[in-house]
C-alpha cells in the first residue's frame, strides 16, 4: 500500500522541551519570544528527552527539537588532545549549546550523542561563575562554539552577545567562536574585541556541497567574514578537516586562491590546518547512523583511539595544505594538527 | 510494515474495515488482522495488556520491526477541556503514565494538522482532580458501564470513560509563560499509550511512533455505546491514514543500507579465498560497503578482482594479506 502524498518534516524548533526549573529564567523567556508559533513542551530533565537509547540521529537531524535546560557539574572542560590550542597554555573548552543546526556527514557531534536535538543550557551566569573563579587563578583561552555552531544560533539564542559581553569585561579571557555560519545580522551586533576570536572553518566547494548539508556556500561564509574583518573583529581562519578525495588538491587550492581574493591575507589573525580524523567510538556511531555516507565509511586505518588516512597521506596531504596557505599567511600564523 | 494497536475490538473494527485487514492466527491470544504492510492487534485494555500485546507482536519474528517500520496506537479518549468538540483527533505529543509519572515523549518531527495532546495513562478509569506541582492523583474506579448494543461492557474494559481535572501547578506559584497556561488544558486521559510506548521503545525510535486518541467524552460519567466508538474511530481513520502512509513510504525510503545475500556470499566466499583473520574480515566489509555507497555496486569489480588475482585459496595467511592490500588499494 503506497501514498500518493509525500511525508513533509516539520520546521527546525517547531517543538520546544523547556525544563521545568528554567521555565522562568530570563533567557528562557528571551528565547521563547522568538518562537512564537512552536510547540512548548515541559519536562523534567533535558536527559530525559535528549539521552534515550535507541534514537535516530539522522531523522531527528531533519527537524531537530530545541531543548531548554539547566547546566549542573562541570561547566569547563581542558581541551582534548585531538583539539588545536593555538599555543595557549589554558585552553578550555565549554558546552552551553550541545548540537548544531548544520548538518554535516563528518561531524563527531553525531557520534557523541544520541540524539540530534539541540540542548541549550540557559544558565550562562552559572558559566560565568566558574570563569570567573578560574580567571583568578591564570588567564584563559576558552572555545565557546565546540559543540554546536553559535553564531549560526544567534537570532534565536543571543548567546555570542551575552558572551562576547562578558569577554569584553575579563582582559585575561579570550574566547574562539567557531562557526561555519554566514550570519551577517549577527556580527553588526556583536562588538569586537581583542580577546574575541571568530573562527570560520572553511571547505572547498565540493566538500560543502557535497557533505556540509545545510551549510551556507563558501562565498557566502567569505563575505560575512569580510564584514567581521571590517568591523575589527579578530579572524581565524580554519581548514579543518581537509577531506581526502582523488582531487582534493586543486579544490583546495582553488579554495584559498578564492579565500584570499575575498579577504585580505593580512588582516587573519591565523589559520589551522588539520586533516580529518576521529575517534573510534565516535566513529563507530556515525557508521551505525549513516550508513550511505562515503566519508563515515572510508576505510580509514586506526591507531590510538583515533581513525585517520594513514600516516603518510595524513602528512603528504598536511604538508601539501601548509605550502598552499604559505603562499598567503606567514608560517608563524599558521597552526597545524599533527 | 504499519503495526496499529487498539485496545477495543470497536476501536479496531472501522480500521479493519477501511484497510480491509484479514483476521490472522491469534499471537499469544492477541486478535490479529493482517493485509500487507498494515497489521492491527487488538491489546484489551490497560497499559498493561497494551505493553503486554506490543511486546509479542513486536518479538515474533515474522512482525519484527525495523527501522522503516511505525507502530501507531489509536483509540478513543476522555478530556476535561470542552473546546475540543467529540470526535476531535488528538497526536500524543507527551505521555505520562499515571501510575509511575513517569513521561515518554514520541519524537514529533513530521509535519501535520492535528491537535497535540498530552495523554494520561492511567491504570483504571479515573475520576477526581491531580494538583500536578506534586501530581497527587485520586482515582477511583468506576464502576459505570458502556453499552455495545445490548452487550454491557464493564467500564474498566473501556478505554475512554474516564474522568480527571489536571491543575498543572499550585495556584499559589506564578505562571509567567502564557504557553503553560494553554498547555494545561490540552490533556486527553486513556488507558493504554504510556503501556505502548514503554514496550515499543525496544523495538522502535522515538519518531516511529504515533498515539491517535479521539475524544469520546468529558469524564462526566456519559455512557458510550459500542456504535458511537465504531463512528468516532471511523470519522477518523481516513484522516490517520492519509498522515501515517506517506510517513511509512518516506521512512521505508530511508532504511539503512544492507547486503544483499548474493554480497554477502561474495563477502565471505572473498574472505576464505584470501584466507583472512575476523578482523581483516571486518575490514573487508568495511571496504565493500564503502565501495557500494561510492559506486552503487561492489559485486561486479570484485568477482573481476578475484578472477584476475585468486586462482585458489591462499596458501596461507600471509599470501590473503597481500592479495587483500592489493584489493585495498584497487578499491579506494
Ligand atoms: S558546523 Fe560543525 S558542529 Fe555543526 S554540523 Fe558541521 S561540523 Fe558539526
Amino acid at each position: 500500500m503506497k501514498s500518493l502524498e509525500k511525508a513533509s518534516y516539520n520546521a527546525a524548533f517547531s517543538h520546544i522541551y523547556v525544563e521545568k526549573e528554567i521555565i522562568d529564567h530570563p533567557n528562557t523567556i528571551e528565547i521563547l519570544s522568538r518562537f512564537p508559533k512552536a510547540v512548548k513542551i515541559e519536562i523534567s530533565r533535558y536527559n530525559e528527552i535528549f539521552s534515550r537509547s535507541n534514537q535516530s540521529f539522522i531523522i531527528q537531524k531533519k527537524s531537530p527539537a530545541l531543548i531548554l535546560a539547566k547546566k549542573y557539574g562541570k561547566f569547563l572542560f581542558e581541551g582534548a588532545p585531538v583539539c588545536q590550542d593555538f599555543g595557549n597554555e589554558h585552553f578550555y573548552y565549554t558546552t552551553c549549546v550541545m548540537n548544531c543546526i548544520y548538518d554535516c556527514e563528518y561531524c563527531f557531534l553525531q557520534g557523541m550523542y544520541d540524539s540530534a536535538n539541540i540542548v541549550v543550557f540557559v544558565n550562562l551566569e552559572d558559566y560565568f561563575a566558574e570563569i570567573e573563579k578560574l580567571l583568578a587563578i591564570h588567564p584563559m583561552y576558552l572555545s565557546i562554539s565546540y559543540d554546536t555552531d553559535l553564531l549560526s544560533l544567534e537570532q534565536k539564542l543571543g548567546f555570542a552577545q551575552k558572551w562576547c559581553r562578558f569577554t569584553k569585561a575579563h582582559s585575561d579571557l579570550t574566547i574562539e567562536i567557531r562557526t561555519k555560519s554566514a550570519n551577517n545580522k549577527a556580527i553588526e551586533v556583536l562588538t569586537p574585541s581583542k580577546n574575541i576570536i571568530l573562527a570560520w572553518t572553511l571547505s572547498s566547494e565540493t566538500v560543502q556541497e557535497a557533505y556540509e548539508h545545510k551549510t551556507p556556500p563558501l562565498m557566502q561564509r567569505l563575505s560575512c567574514i569580510k564584514k567581521a574583518l571590517e568591523k575589527g573583529f579578530q579572524v581565524r581562519i580554519c581548514f579543518d578537516p581537509i577531506l581526502y578525495s582523488k582531487d582534493w588538491l586543486s579544490s583546495f587550492e582553488e579554495m584559498v586562491e578564492k579565500t584570499f581574493t575575498e579577504i585580505p591575507a593580512t588582516k587573519i589573525h591565523d589559520a589551522s590546518i588539520g586533516v580529518f580524523r576521529i575517534s573510534r567510538d565516535y566513529l563507530k556511531r556515525m557508521r551505525k547512523n549513516r550508513t550511505d555516507s562515503v566519508i563515515v565509511h572510508y576505510p580509514y586505518e586506526y591507531d590510538n583511539g583515533v581513525y585517520h588516512y594513514g600516516s603518510h597521506l595524513s602528512h603528504l596531504m598536511t604538508s601539501s595544505a601548509c605550502d598552499i596557505l604559505k603562499k598567503y599567511i606567514p608560517d608563524e600564523k599558521i597552526f597545524v594538527w599533527n | 510494515m504499519i503495526t496499529i494497536f487498539t485496545a477495543l475490538y470497536c476501536e479496531a473494527e472501522p480500521i479493519i474495515q477501511y484497510f480491509d485487514l484479514k483476521r490472522q492466527d491469534d499471537i499469544n491470544g492477541f486478535q490479529l488482522f493482517s493485509r500487507d504492510p498494515i497489521h492491527l492487534l487488538i491489546t484489551g485494555v490497560g497499559s498493561i495488556n497494551a505493553a503486554i500485546g506490543v511486546t509479542s507482536l513486536c518479538s515474533s519474528s515474522l512482525y519484527a520491526p525495523d527501522f522503516g517500520d511505525i507502530i501507531v496506537n489509536i483509540g478513543i479518549c476522555g478530556t476535561k477541556n470542552l473546546s475540543l468538540g467529540k470526535g476531535s483527533l488528538l497526536l500524543g505529543k507527551k505521555i505520562i503514565d499515571l501510575s509511575t509519572y513517569r513521561a515518554y515523549y514520541p519524537d514529533m518531527i513530521f509535519e501535520h494538522e492535528f491537535t497535540e495532546s498530552t495523554i494520561l495513562t492511567s491504570p483504571v478509569p479515573v475520576t477526581g482532580s491531580v494538583n500536578n506541582s506534586a501530581i497527587v492523583h485520586s482515582l477511583h474506579t468506576e464502576h459505570s458501564s458502556i453499552y455495545a448494543g445490548s452487550t454491557e461492557i464493564s467500564m474498566t474494559e473501556c478505554a475512554g470513560l474516564r474522568t480527571q481535572s489536571f491543575i498543572h501547578k499550585d495556584n499559589t506559584n506564578t505562571i509567567s509563560n502564557e504557553w503553560l497556561s494553554d498547555a494545561i488544558n490540552l490533556f486527553a486521559t486513556d488507558m493504554e499509550a504510556s503501556g505502548i510506548f514503554h514496550a515499543a521503545k525496544l523495538f522502535y525510535q522515538p519518531h516511529q511512533m504515533f498515539f491517535f486518541k479521539v475524544v469520546s467524552d468529558y469524564q462526566d460519567g456519559e455512557k458510550l455505546r459500542k456504535q458511537d466508538v465504531l463512528s468516532l474511530i471511523s470519522d477518523n481513520i481516513g484522516q490517520i491514514a492519509k498522515w501515517i502512509l506517506p510517513i511509512h513510504d518516506e521512512l521505508q525510503s530511508r532504511k539503512p543500507m544492507v547486503f544483499s545475500e548474493q554480497e554477502k556470499a561474495l563477502l565471505n566466499r572473498t574472505a576464505e579465498s584470501l584466507r583472512l583473520t575476523v578482523s581483516m574480515q571486518f575490514q573487508l566489509k568495511g571496504l565493500l560497503h564503502y565501495y557500494k555507497i561510492k559506486n552503487g555496486d561492489f559485486t561486479r569489480d570484485l568477482e573481476q578482482f578475484l578472477k584476475e588475482n585468486i586462482k585458489q585459496t591462499c596458501k596461507n595467511k600471509n599470501e590473503g594479506k597481500k592479495y587483500f592490500e592489493k584489493l585495498r588499494k584497487s578499491f579506494l
